[in-house]
Order: structure tokens, then C-alpha cells, then sequence
């Protein structure tokens, strides 16, 4: 799939493409003039060498990342967002760095370094990630750039942060603060797991035309919280209505709000979907009841790749039937990556392309 | 047969976990004199002359229990718990196997699988193996199970903490927030 991917875009034409293995997502993002954004990372599992994903894009298209890639944003510490993010930020040497501000609070950092006692045994998993990040950042002295309710984070395009608010930031904390490791405590993987009300929504705006990262934000019963607050805000400082979303959540009932539809859309958007694919018991996104609820409200609906299905892989056949036999499932971590691009210049329609896993349901 | 290698009786013959080991037989010990030794200069070997020498094994005796083999092993971490408490997804890692080793998969298993002494372990972040095992019965049919057993990990010790801590905290000055 990586040879295929075509040239770079115009120095006039944007672009939004959207990479998802089945379970984690990415989005890059060509602002215009050579210059790129991108938000979040994951692995391409079914390759040996497990390329990051937006490195292996970019590269693919003969981008230059150390000098093109101008920002890197961090949604949230979900291990579906983060997977090879260090990789991102050690590559793209020039970018800005954008996050949530608990990153970078020092009660997370000690967190970090907590959790990464003994990491030899525990791994440290996406944890040791996320330190590397902070070591790095630490080491180039470049201010981190945070995200707070209607930030903009650059003019021409205009970048706008929606999220996390003050509350949600604290609610995090306090979540970190219980999960501290204490002396005297079986050393244990810390498993990156956040609200998703923590997420960085994200807005482009060019001249004409907008885009909604939706990120993991969700709706919540609080107005004051989730995609409530969000256009809340929008309310205030007013927003161009997107006419592309990175769909919230994986497309789960839960990150669906008519507020966002609403308010920060224009009337039938072209949807982009990255399903969830190991899911939790039978609840992974999007089912297909919120795939028929999007399509409702889109007039064009893409996924990145399909769900991973119980699969077990080669083994002895007594291996096979005894796990069967024991209601063991297996899911395949090889799933097939696929991309969603979308380029557009000026004044024209966009140009909808997909490759490998991904496809088109309307 | 001399004290070094006593006859190997049913007596001095244990059995710990299905191995048999040696236990060597009680030394008599003359106390006539003792009282005399205990008050003079007269150095004693403090080991017993059938210390001394490696005690001679006995053949093992064949123990009853079943003979198994493990076909497939994973090494286990635990992802998230089914709040209706009937599974956990973990994230496993293949140890041995034919098509098992090196490979990382997703699973879904049954808490049941978690021995009730294992069950206090079972927590998000935790260590477990996950085995396949085949044996025999005492009448020679083929018997499969899987096994769950959580791994006892080191505790963190508050040295190391406070040292990490200390880490955090330096490396938290030295990020700029704008």
C-alpha cells in the first residue's frame, strides 16, 4: 500500500488523511506551502517492522518530516492515540509540540517516572512512550504549546483548540493521583487510560472551506462537559462549520452529540470513521447501527479498515480446540492499515481517495 | 552398608510435589563421655562423618502422577475487566509454541480460569502466564487444559520511588508550557 500513495500535494492543495489499523488512528494534515500537522500516532501491526504510520505516509509521499512537519498534537493518552509517538517527535525535530497541559504537569511526569520503575519486567508500554516524549521535549527547551477551550494555535490556517476544559483536566489528575504507584505494590504495567472528555477537539480553518478532529470527545449528561461545553464555546467565539469530521469516538453512540452536528457542521459532511477494533466485549465501534445513524446525517461515509474478528492464529490443533474449549478468544493484532485521503484546492470539491484496509459505505 | 549410605527405606524416602528426595538417617550419638569432652580443649568435628560425604541418591521410585507437556505458553497482561465479572481482555505475549512464539495477540478469557487464590491479582496492569498443557490420565486418554497463574511481581520499594519522584520532578522543570 505504501508505494501507492501518490505525489505530494500542490503547495495550494490541502489535505486531511486519515490512517487506521483497525485499532488506533491518525490524522495528517497538509496545511498548505509544504507544511504539515499531525495529530496522534499508531503502528502499521500487519508490517514486521511495525512502521509509524504517519512517518511511513509522509515519507511515502517524499515529505521531508524534520523540517516539514510543523506540529505534532497528542489528543489524549489512550494506547489507540499514542503507539509510536515518540517516534513522531523524535523525527519532526522542527514541529511545535500540542497537548493537553496535564502532560506536561508535574504530578504526571512523576507519574510517568513511578509507573517506569522496573520497566525491564512490566515493559512500560505506551507509559515509556510518553516519557521519551517528555525527555525529549526537555532536552530541545521548546515551549510546549497547550490546549484549552477556543485556543488558536496558528492564523493561515487558523487552528483551534475546543478541549479539555479546566474540569476535565482536573478530573484527570485526580485519576493519576489514584493510580500512583505505592511502595510496597506488585510493580504493574500502567495501562494509558484517560476520560475521553480529556481529548483535544481541533478545528482547521482555510479560507473557504473547514475541518472537525473530533478526537475521542464524547457527549455527556453535564451540558458544561464532553461536545456540551465544546459548543458551548462555539456559541461564543463563533466557528466556520466543517465540511469534513474526523468522527468522534470511533463512531460509538457515545461520542455522537446533535450539538456537534449542529453546531460546528454544515448540513451532510463527509464522515471519516476509524473503527476501534478490539473493542471491549462486544461493544467495538462503530456497530452498525452507528455506521446507518452517520450515513444519515453524511453524504459521504468512510472507514479506515474493518473489525478484527476472533481469529486464532496458526497453531498446533490442540492448542486451537483447547482454547476453544475453554472460551478463550483470540483477536489478531495484524489488522490491515488503511488510509482515507481527502485533497482539495481552492474553490473546488474534494477529492476523496482510499487505500489498503479503508473504504467507502456511502 | 555403612551410616554414609544407609539402606534406602520406604522410612526415609519423601515426597514433595511428586520428587523424591533423600533423607539421611538420625546419627546416634554416644553421651557417655560428653560431659568430659564438653569441659576439655579436645576439638571436635562439628560434622558427622556421613555429612562429610555426598549422600548416594537412591534410584527415584516411580510416583504416581501424571506425565504432561506444555504445548503452547503466553506471557499476560491484564487490559481491562468485564464489569458483569465473567471475563477479562488481556494483551499476550507467545513464550512457546509452534506458531505461538513471538507473536502478540488480544484475548478474551474467562475469569473462571483464575485459580480463587489468583483472584485478588486479577487487575489491569497485572502479569499472568497462560498455559496449554497435555497430560494423561492414570488410564493413558490424552487430557488438555489451559492454566492461568498471575505472576508474583517485586513490590516497588519507596527508595526507588522517591528517587523517581525526584526524576519526575526535575524533568517537569524543565518542560516550558505556553
Amino acid at each position: 500500500m505504501w508505494s501507492s500513495l501518490g505525489s505530494l500535494p500542490a503547495a495550494d492543495e490541502i489535505e486531511v488523511t486519515v490512517l487506521g489499523p483497525g485499532y488506533g488512528e491518525t490524522v495528517v494534515v497538509h496545511l498548505g506551502n509544504g507544511e504539515w500537522l499531525i495529530v496522534d500516532s499508531c503502528v502499521d501491526s500487519s508490517d514486521p517492522a511495525k512502521p509509524v504510520a504517519p512517518l511511513q505516509y509522509l515519507r511515502s509521499l517524499g515529505v521531508k518530516v524534520e523540517q516539514a512537519v510543523k506540529y505534532i498534537v497528542v489528543s489524549h493518552w489512550d494506547d489507540d492515540h499514542v503507539k509510536g509517538i515518540s517516534d513522531v517527535v523524535e523525527a519532526c525535530v522542527n514541529a511545535d509540540f500540542i497537548c493537553s497541559e496535564v502532560f506536561p504537569n508535574k504530578q504526571f511526569v512523576k507519574f510517568v517516572e513511578a509507573i517506569c520503575i522496573g520497566d525491564a519486567m512490566t515493559d512500560g508500554g505506551n507509559v515509556k512512550n510518553i516519557r521519551k516524549v517528555m525527555q525529549l521535549l526537555g532536552e530541545r527547551k521548546k515551549a510546549i504549546k497547550k490546549a484549552c477551550p477556543s485556543r488558536i494555535l496558528k492564523n493561515n490556517p487558523k487552528i483551534i483548540s475546543w478541549s479539555p476544559s479546566d474540569l476535565e483536566q482536573e478530573e484527570f489528575l485526580k485519576f493519576i493521583a489514584a493510580e500512583h504507584p505505592k511502595a510496597r505494590e506488585a510493580l504493574r504495567k500502567a495501562m494509558p487510560s484517560t476520560a475521553n472528555l480529556t481529548s483535544v477537539v481541533l478545528t482547521i480553518e482555510w479560507d473557504d472551506v473547514s475541518v472537525l478532529l473530533g478526537a475521542d470527545m464524547e457527549t455527556h449528561s453535564n451540558v458544561l462537559r464532553g461536545w456540551g461545553a465544546i459548543a458551548s464555546e462555539v456559541a461564543i467565539t463563533g466557528l466556520q462549520p466543517a465540511d469534513l469530521v474526523k468522527i468522534p469516538h470511533h463512531g460509538s453512540a457515545n461520542g455522537h452529540d446533535n450539538l456537534m452536528w449542529n453546531r460546528l457542521l454544515l448540513n451532510n459532511p463527509i464522515s471519516v470513521i476509524t473503527p476501534f477494533g478490539k473493542g471491549k466485549f462486544g461493544s467495538q465501534p462503530p456497530t452498525k447501527s452507528d455506521v446507518s445513524r452517520i450515513r444519515g446525517q453524511s453524504r459521504k461515509v468512510f472507514l479506515t479498515a474493518r473489525h478484527a474478528g476472533p481469529k486464532l492464529p496458526k497453531m498446533e490443533v490442540a492448542v486451537q480446540r483447547s482454547l476453544r474449549e475453554g472460551s478463550i478468544t483470540f483477536t489478531t493484532k495484524k489488522l490491515p492499515i488503511g488510509v482515507v485521503r481527502h485533497r482539495r484546492r481552492p474553490g473546488e470539491q474534494w477529492n476523496s481517495e482510499t487505500f489498503g484496509a479503508a473504504y467507502c459505505c456511502k | 552398608m555403612s551410616a554414609q549410605s544407609a539402606p534406602v527405606t520406604s522410612d526415609v524416602l519423601g515426597k514433595d510435589y511428586g520428587n523424591t528426595f533423600y533423607r539421611p538417617p538420625k546419627k546416634e550419638v554416644d553421651e557417655t563421655n560428653l560431659g568430659e569432652v564438653r569441659g576439655s580443649s579436645i576439638n571436635i568435628p562439628t560434622a558427622s562423618a556421613w555429612f562429610q560425604s555426598a549422600p548416594t541418591l537412591p534410584d527415584p521410585k516411580p510416583v504416581d502422577r501424571v506425565a504432561s507437556k506444555e504445548l503452547a505458553e503466553w506471557s499476560g497482561c491484564v487490559t481491562s475487566i468485564q464489569r458483569e465479572g465473567a471475563f477479562f481482555t488481556a494483551t499476550l505475549n507467545g513464550v512457546n509454541g509452534i506458531g505461538v512464539k513471538g507473536q502478540e495477540e488480544d484475548a478474551r478469557i474467562p475469569i473462571a480460569d483464575v485459580a480463587s487464590w489468583d483472584k485478588a491479582l486479577l487487575r489491569e496492569g497485572n502479569f499472568f502466564r497462560l498455559c496449554v498443557i497435555q497430560g494423561f490420565d492414570a488410564s493413558g486418554d490424552p487430557i488438555r487444559s489451559t492454566k492461568v497463574v498471575f505472576r508474583r511481581m517485586p513490590a516497588y520499594s519507596r527508595q526507588a520511588l522517591d528517587l523517581a519522584l525526584e526524576r519526575g520532578r526535575e524533568l517537569a522543570e524543565r518542560l516550558r508550557v505556553e
